[in-house]
């Protein structure tokens, strides 16, 4: 794995490409086929091209399945990215939306919307745009805080685990202010904080997931556009704007983004465990490449792969989905603090 | 060729010069000099971005480096830093392809000419068989050259490095003095580098710029060649040497 034959690599990523595009499909297609009831594959087909069938499978498939498989698909990616984003910009391979407490910063806002002003009304507002916008505006809110606070930290101390202890006490810490929280709630308020709390990937309603969808296209488009400023910025910031790279700009860029992607997937389906850590680690060790041309492409495709394949063995085996994503993130972390002792 | 014009440099609670002027001539391997805390990085970085630019004005081939935004000074002055460069997955080429930054479109696509360019960066520092390696397989002697081969890609007329030689070995120390020799005549560039190898300097640096305070405490900057300098006595007397080396 030392030397990188050229070869070699560019055979891999000829047969890489096409088995994740097809992988991809498919896994979609096993996700909508799997759940409490069985359905075959003609019936689910006839459901999702308007066919004729029953209104109790056209709700299960077009309702439950195709959301649950969409915010699969649009989480997946979101995080992952959101964690390729911080792991360049802060140069910690531990860098994480789930680690450095951004999740818990936008957990924070959305805990003080629920349990909050909009907690009251938030319990019939919570389908319609003007609820949903109010929780990932606060979620935004919450986890642009915590960035800020993130980046002046990594700013002045250059030790990365040090800034990953502080984002684990800051998600401790932000965990205990939102218990502190819940204590003082009243109990119609507290209902419906509960209910977000168990937040997974089926609770995203219709107008939820055209906001998500927007938020994350977007967050995306924005990453493609800072594929040259962090591949600069793999070589640290003062190096990156000596080789030309406007850093208040790619800095804003790159906040932007995770805020987007990040915030709007807690805000609507909790925190995902460590898949946003695992799966940029995973893309570069399959690609065997440091080029975020091929990495931000690359972590799109597999991070919607991998969740849903997470979100297909949930329902087979009856798990919440953040208990697979943390199993299948925490021998990631593990094998990279192992792996470089010296950090 | 580097004019400092009436620079002061440092920050805002402690002025390391004042109102210095200076001349620093193309073609010609500069090292930097002084003792620990004089000031070696706070001029360098004064040059490369303004950073600690107090007053003054600093031009490269006659054009003034104010106001200039990041990509405009990319083409004009190159740096490398004191870091090592030890990015798994990222092959030499890759990385020397980098320094074409400042000339590439929105996505870092190479033309021809990029491509071109990396080439010769990779040959000027004899590399080229380690283009396709990995930067995390190699020594640090060996990345030091890569990141050299970076700068040189940048195509600029100045090229200044922040203590080159610090972590490497004393055959690592010698050859990075005599490549950078080579690369000031051979690509007629600027090539000012701090450090404290006062022996490695004085075998290969045409010209040391040497950053020292007087007996009133006021920094001064001195520019000569070596032979010069040691015939003064400003060289012992600044690193509290009786006698230099043969």
């Amino acid at each position: 794995m030392k030397t990188t034959d050229p070869i070699q690599v560019k055979k891999r990523r000829n047969w890489l490409w096409p088995v994740l595009c097809l992988a991809l499909p498919a896994t979609f297609i096993g996700d909508l086929l799997t759940g409490s009831s069985a359905l075959p594959l003609p019936e689910v087909w006839k459901a999702l091209t308007g066919g004729d069938v029953t209104p109790e499978t056209r709700t299960i498939v077009l309702d439950i399945r195709l959301s649950k498989a969409l915010v699969a698909f649009l989480a997946g990616a979101a995080v992952s990215v959101s964690g390729l984003l911080m792991q360049t910009l802060f140069r910690n391979p531990l860098a994480g939306p789930y680690v450095l407490g951004i999740s818990s910063g936008a957990s924070l806002g959305a805990a003080l919307y629920v349990l909050g002003a909009g907690g009251l009304a938030l319990t019939g507002t919570a389908g319609n745009l003007l609820g949903s916008l109010g929780l990932a505006g606060a979620a935004w809110i919450g986890c642009a805080l915590l960035l800020a606070l993130i980046s002046s930290v990594s700013h002045r101390i250059k030790d990365i685990m040090i800034v990953l202890i502080l984002g684990m006490m800051l998600s401790s810490g932000i965990d205990a202010l939102v218990q502190l929280l819940q204590y003082s709630s009243d109990e119609a308020a507290l209902k419906s904080y509960i209910i977000w709390t168990m937040g997974s990937l089926s609770t995203v309603t219709p107008v939820q997931l055209g906001l998500l969808a927007a938020s994350v296209l977007l967050g995306l488009l924005l990453a493609v556009r800072a594929i040259k400023p962090l591949n600069l910025l793999l070589l640290g910031e003062s190096q990156a704007r000596s080789m030309g790279l406007n850093l208040a700009a790619s800095r804003r860029l790159v906040y932007t983004a995770t805020i987007l992607l990040a915030g709007t997937v807690t805000a609507f389906c909790g925190p995902l465990g460590f898949i946003g850590l695992a799966v940029p680690h995973l893309v570069r060790f399959i690609f065997q490449e440091a080029d975020h041309r091929i990495l931000v492409p690359g972590t799109i495709l597999t991070g919607s792969l991998l969740m849903l394949c997470c979100d297909l063995i949930s329902k087979a085996a009856a798990l919440p989905v953040n208990v697979l994503t943390s199993l299948l993130g925490i021998p990631v972390v593990i094998g990279i603090v192992l792996k470089n002792r010296n950090l | 060729m580097i004019r400092l014009k009436n620079i002061s440099i440092g920050y805002r609670n402690r002025r390391i010069l004042e109102h210095v002027s200076l001349e620093v001539p193309s073609g010609k391997l500069i090292a930097l000099l002084g003792c620990n805390g004089s000031g070696k990085s706070t001029l360098l970085k004064a040059i490369a971005s303004g950073e600690t630019l107090l007053e003054g004005e600093v031009l490269i081939d006659g054009k003034s480096l104010r106001g200039r935004d990041a990509g405009e000074l990319a083409r004009l002055i190159a740096t490398v830093g004191t870091e090592k460069a030890r990015i798994p997955n990222l092959r030499c080429r890759e990385m020397v392809a980098l320094g074409r930054a400042p000339y590439t479109d929105w996505i870092g696509r190479l033309g021809p000419e990029d491509r071109d360019a990396v080439d010769q960066a990779l040959a000027a520092v004899d590399m080229s068989d380690f283009a396709e390696r990995s930067l995390d397989s190699m020594s640090d002697g060996e990345g030091q050259k890569i990141m050299i081969a970076r700068a040189l890609a940048q195509h600029t007329p100045v090229l200044l490095l922040d203590e080159p030689t610090a972590w490497l070995d004393i055959p690592g120390r010698y050859s990075t003095g005599a490549l950078l020799h080579r690369l000031a005549q051979t690509e007629g560039k600027t090539i000012l580098y701090s450090t404290h190898d006062l022996e490695v300097a004085r075998k290969y640096a045409d010209l040391l710029l040497l950053l020292h305070t007087d007996e009133e405490g006021v920094g001064r900057l001195a520019l000569n060649t070596p032979a010069a300098l040691e015939a003064s006595g400003l060289l012992q007397q600044v690193f509290h040497l009786d006698k230099l080396p043969e």
